[in-house]
C-alpha cells in the first residue's frame, strides 16, 4: 500500500480532475437509463415487500405510512422555519404527499396529526398553536392539536 | 426524541453507519459517501442543474445501484450512537430534505410562471397543464360518466358539482380581471374548472392515457381483483366528493386524476382486463435501446418488469382494497413494463426516474387577461432569476468545498447545537473538508480514526463477489486469467459508459501501471477506429474509445477508477448471500 502522504497527494490530484469526480446524480445521469430503470424496480420491489410483510395487509398502516407521516412532520417544521403563505403551505403538502404516491392527502388520517407534530417540533407554544388554528374547522383543528400533544415518537 | 418503543424494549442500538462507495466511471468517479440510518441512506448528489441535493434512498436500492450495477465496493463504519442522538440526526436530515423540496417547488413554480408569461406575451398557447390530458375532450354523458356524476352528487350533495364549478369560474374571473395576475392561481383555476366540467359533463378518460396491465401476457381480472377494484372505485367516489368541497388551492390535479382513475377502473370491470393510467410524465426521457443499452438489456429488463408487475398485482389487488399510495405502485409497475416491452421489441421507450404518478398534460387556453403580458413576464423572469441565484447560493456544488462529503458532514453536524454535543454523540469531531476530508476515502479514514466506530463492514462489488465464487470453483489462477481481460471474461460484458479497456485493474496494484499502458493503447486504437467509423455511427465508437483513454490515465500512477459496470444482472446474482464474501473481504482489508 502507498504511504499516507503519497496517497493523499494522489487523492488530491484525482479529486482535482473534474471529469473524474463529482457525486453526480445517479438517477439523473443521462448516461445510464438502465440504472434509473433498475432503481425504480428496486423502489417498487421494496415497497411491495413492505406491504406484503406488514402485519395487517394492504389497507392498513405500515412502514410506508410511517415514512409519509415523518416526512409531513419534517415538512411542517421546515415550513415554519422558512415561512410562506397559507396557499404555499397547502401546495407544499401536496408536493410531499406525491413523493409517497398520494394526491388526496386530505383523506389520509395521518396528515393533520403529522402537521401537528411538526409544529410541536419547532417549539410552537399552545397559545401560538391556538392562534394558528383560529378560523380552522373544529375537526381539522382537533387533529392538528392531537399531533401537537402527541408524545415524541 | 428517543424512539420510545426501542428504548423501552432495550433493543440493541440501531444502524448508524457512514458509507464509503469506491470510485468507478460514471456517476461518482471520485467515490461517494453517505450516512446509513437503519434502512435508509442519506447522501448528497449533484444534479444536472448544478445543485447538490440531499437524496434519500432505501438501503437495498442504494446497494443495488452502487454495489451491483455500478459495481463499486462499499465500506461501512458502524458507530455506537445513542438512540436519541440517532433520532436527532434523522429528524434534522428529514427536515433539511423537506426544506430543500420547498425551495425546489418554488423554483419549479417560477419556471412555469416564466414559461406562461412568455407564451402570453407572444400570443402563443401556454404550456400544457399537468393532469388535464388524462380526461377525454369529446364524448359527453356516456353511461359511466353519468353514473360517476350521480355517485359524487349522492355523497357531496345535490348541486355540489355545479356549485364547485361556479366557484372555479369565480376564481378564474378574479385572475382574469386582476392587474397583478397570480399565474399559479390562474393555472390552478383553469385545471380545476376543466376537471369539474369533465365531471359535470360525464366525460371519461382519454384513450391515450391508458395502459393495459400485464403487457403482452395480460391476464383477465380474477374475482378477488374485481372486488378490490370495485372497492377502490368506490373510494375514488368518496375522494371526489371530498375534493369537490375542498378548499385546497391545487385541487384540480387530484380531481382530474381521480376522475380518470375511476373511469379506468370502470372500463376494467366492464371488459375484464386491467386498464391503468399511464404514469409517465410528458417530459419523460426517450431511450433508444439500440443506441443506449447493451444488446438484450431491454428484453432482460422487461422480463424483470413482468415479474415485478405480476407481484404488484398479486400484492396490491389480491389482498383487499388498495389505498391510493399502493394503487400508484401498480400503475407505475404496469407503465414501466409497457415501456420496456416496447424497448425489447426494438422501439424507443420512455424512462423517468423517481416515483411516477399519472400526469398527462394538455393545453388549456386561458381567458382574456387584464394584466400586461410584458410586465408580467419581466416580473416572472426576475423572480425566477432571483430564485435560481438563491438555489445556487444554498445548494451550489463546489469540487473541494461543497461536495457529497462536506455537505454530509455539515448536515450531520447541524443536527447538534454545538461541537461538544456532536463530539459526545459520535465520539469525535468532524470538520467539513478538513485535512483533505472532502475526498470520500480520506473522509472514511477520518471516520475510522476519530469517531466511535464499533464495526467495519466491506461489501464487495458484484464482480468481486462473482470472481471469488469462480476462484473457488475453478481455481484462482484460471479464474484470474480468464476474467482479468474483457475479451475472455464471462462475468463482464462491455458497457458503453465504461469506455474501451482491455484489463481490469481494480484487483491488481503493482502491475496497474503496465495494465494502464495496455488499456491506454487499447483506448487509442478504439478511438482511431472510431474516427473512421464516425460518418456511420455518429462518433459513438470514438467516444467509447476516448472514455477508455480518460479512465486509463489514473492507472498509470497506480490509481484505479474503472471497475466495469452492468446494465442488467441476472436475478440469481441478486439472491447470492453476501455475508460470507463480505467477511472474507473484511478480513483482508481491515486487519
Amino acid at each position: 500500500m502507498t504511504t499516507a502522504p503519497i496517497r493523499w497527494t494522489l487523492a488530491l490530484a484525482l479529486a482535482a480532475t473534474p471529469p473524474l469526480t463529482g457525486c453526480k446524480a445517479l438517477l439523473a445521469s443521462v448516461t445510464s437509463p438502465s440504472d434509473s430503470i433498475s432503481g425504480s424496480f428496486e423502489a417498487i420491489g421494496g415497497s411491495l415487500k413492505a406491504i406484503s410483510t406488514s402485519s395487517s395487509g394492504a389497507g392498513d398502516a405500515s412502514a410506508l405510512d410511517e415514512t409519509y407521516r415523518r416526512d409531513l412532520r419534517a415538512y411542517a417544521a421546515a415550513f415554519v422555519e422558512t415561512g410562506g403563505t397559507e396557499e404555499d403551505f397547502l401546495r407544499g403538502i401536496s408536493r410531499i404527499a406525491e413523493v409517497h404516491g398520494i394526491t388526496d392527502w386530505e383523506s389520509q388520517p395521518g396528515t393533520l396529526v403529522a402537521i401537528g407534530e411538526g409544529l410541536r417540533d419547532v417549539g410552537l407554544s399552545e397559545a401560538q398553536l391556538q392562534h394558528t388554528l383560529e378560523g380552522v374547522d373544529p375537526e381539522t383543528a382537533a387533529r392538528v392539536t392531537e399531533g401537537w400533544q402527541r408524545p415524541s415518537s | 426524541m428517543v424512539p420510545a418503543a426501542r428504548a423501552e424494549r432495550g433493543a440493541p442500538a440501531g444502524v448508524f453507519a457512514f458509507v464509503y462507495v469506491e470510485s468507478n466511471v460514471g456517476g461518482a468517479s471520485g467515490g461517494h459517501a453517505g450516512l446509513r440510518l437503519e434502512d435508509r441512506v442519506y447522501h448528497f448528489q449533484r444534479f444536472p442543474d448544478g445543485t447538490l441535493r440531499l437524496v434519500r434512498d432505501e438501503w437495498a436500492r442504494f446497494r443495488r445501484l452502487y454495489g451491483e450495477l455500478q459495481n463499486r465496493p462499499l465500506h461501512l463504519a458502524y458507530l455506537a450512537v445513542d438512540p436519541a442522538a440517532e433520532e436527532r440526526v434523522r429528524e434534522h436530515l428529514d427536515r433539511k430534505w423537506a426544506g430543500q423540496e420547498l425551495a425546489l417547488a418554488r423554483r419549479d413554480r417560477l419556471m412555469q410562471d416564466a414559461a406562461w408569461s412568455a407564451a402570453l406575451g407572444a400570443g402563443t398557447p401556454p404550456p400544457p397543464l399537468r393532469g388535464a390530458g388524462l380526461l377525454e375532450t369529446g364524448l359527453r354523458d356516456a353511461e359511466p360518466g353519468v353514473r360517476l356524476r350521480a355517485a359524487v352528487e349522492r355523497r357531496a350533495g345535490d348541486g355540489a358539482i355545479a356549485a364547485a364549478l361556479a366557484r372555479a369560474e369565480q376564481r378564474l374571473a378574479a385572475q382574469s380581471g386582476a392587474p397583478e395576475l397570480d399565474l399559479e392561481a390562474l393555472r390552478e383555476a383553469l385545471l380545476e374548472r376543466e376537471a369539474l366540467r369533465a365531471l359535470e359533463e360525464g366525460r371519461g378518460v382519454d384513450e391515450a392515457a391508458l395502459v393495459e396491465a400485464g403487457g403482452d401476457t395480460a391476464a383477465s381480472l380474477t374475482d378477488p381483483e374485481r372486488v378490490a377494484l370495485a372497492g377502490f372505485a368506490a373510494g375514488l367516489e368518496r375522494t371526489l366528493a371530498g375534493l369537490v368541497r375542498s378548499e385546497r388551492p391545487d385541487r384540480g390535479y387530484p380531481l382530474a386524476l381521480a376522475i380518470a382513475r375511476w373511469h379506468a377502473a370502470a372500463r376494467s370491470l366492464a371488459s375484464g382486463r386491467l386498464l391503468l393510467l399511464d404514469p409517465f410524465p410528458d417530459d419523460a426521457r426517450w431511450v433508444v435501446p439500440e443506441r443506449e443499452l447493451a444488446p438484450g438489456s431491454a428484453a432482460l429488463l422487461a422480463e424483470r418488469a413482468r415479474a415485478l408487475e405480476a407481484e404488484a398485482r398479486r400484492v396490491l389487488l389480491g389482498a383487499g382494497v388498495p389505498d391510493e399510495a399502493r394503487f400508484a405502485w401498480l400503475e407505475e409497475s404496469a407503465g414501466r413494463l409497457a415501456e420496456l416491452e416496447r424497448g425489447a421489441g426494438g422501439g424507443a421507450m420512455r424512462e423517468s426516474p423517481g416515483r411516477l404518478l399519472p400526469s398527462r398534460g394538455r393545453r388549456l387556453p386561458p381567458p382574456p387577461l387584464r394584466a400586461d403580458p410584458a410586465a408580467l413576464h419581466a416580473r416572472a423572469a426576475g423572480a425566477l432569476a432571483a430564485a435560481q441565484a438563491g438555489l445556487e447560493a444554498r445548494f451550489g456544488y463546489g469540487l473541494l468545498t461543497r461536495n457529497c462529503v462536506t455537505e454530509l458532514v455539515r448536515a450531520v453536524a447541524g443536527a447538534f447545537p454545538d461541537a461538544g454535543s456532536l463530539q459526545a454523540a459520535l465520539g469525535g469531531e468532524l470538520r467539513p473538508g478538513a485535512r483533505l476530508g472532502f475526498v470520500p476515502f480520506v473522509f472514511f479514514e477520518q471516520v475510522r480514526e476519530r469517531l466511535r466506530v464499533v464495526r467495519l463492514e466491506d461489501l464487495p462489488s458484484h464482480r468481486q463477489r462473482e470472481l471469488a465464487r469462480l476462484e473457488r470453483k475453478e481455481g484462482a489462477a484460471r479464474a484470474y486469467l480468464g476474467e482479468t481481460n474483457v475479451l475472455t471474461a464471462t462475468l463482464y460484458t462491455p458497457v458503453e459508459r465504461d469506455g474501451a479497456f482491455l484489463l481490469f485493474t481494480d484487483d491488481a496494484f503493482w502491475p496497474r501501471p503496465l495494465y494502464g499502458v495496455l488499456n491506454l493503447g487499447y483506448g487509442l486504437g478504439s478511438t482511431a477506429l472510431g474516427a473512421l467509423l464516425a460518418p456511420f455511427d455518429g462518433g459513438r465508437e470514438a467516444a467509447f474509445g476516448a472514455r477508455g483513454i480518460l479512465f486509463s490515465l489514473p492507472e498509470l500512477v497506480f490509481q484505479n477508477v474503472r471497475k466495469g459496470s452492468y446494465e442488467v444482472l441476472p436475478e440469481e446474482a441478486r439472491a447470492q448471500p453476501l455475508r460470507s464474501a463480505s467477511a472474507r473481504s473484511s478480513a483482508r482489508s481491515w486487519p
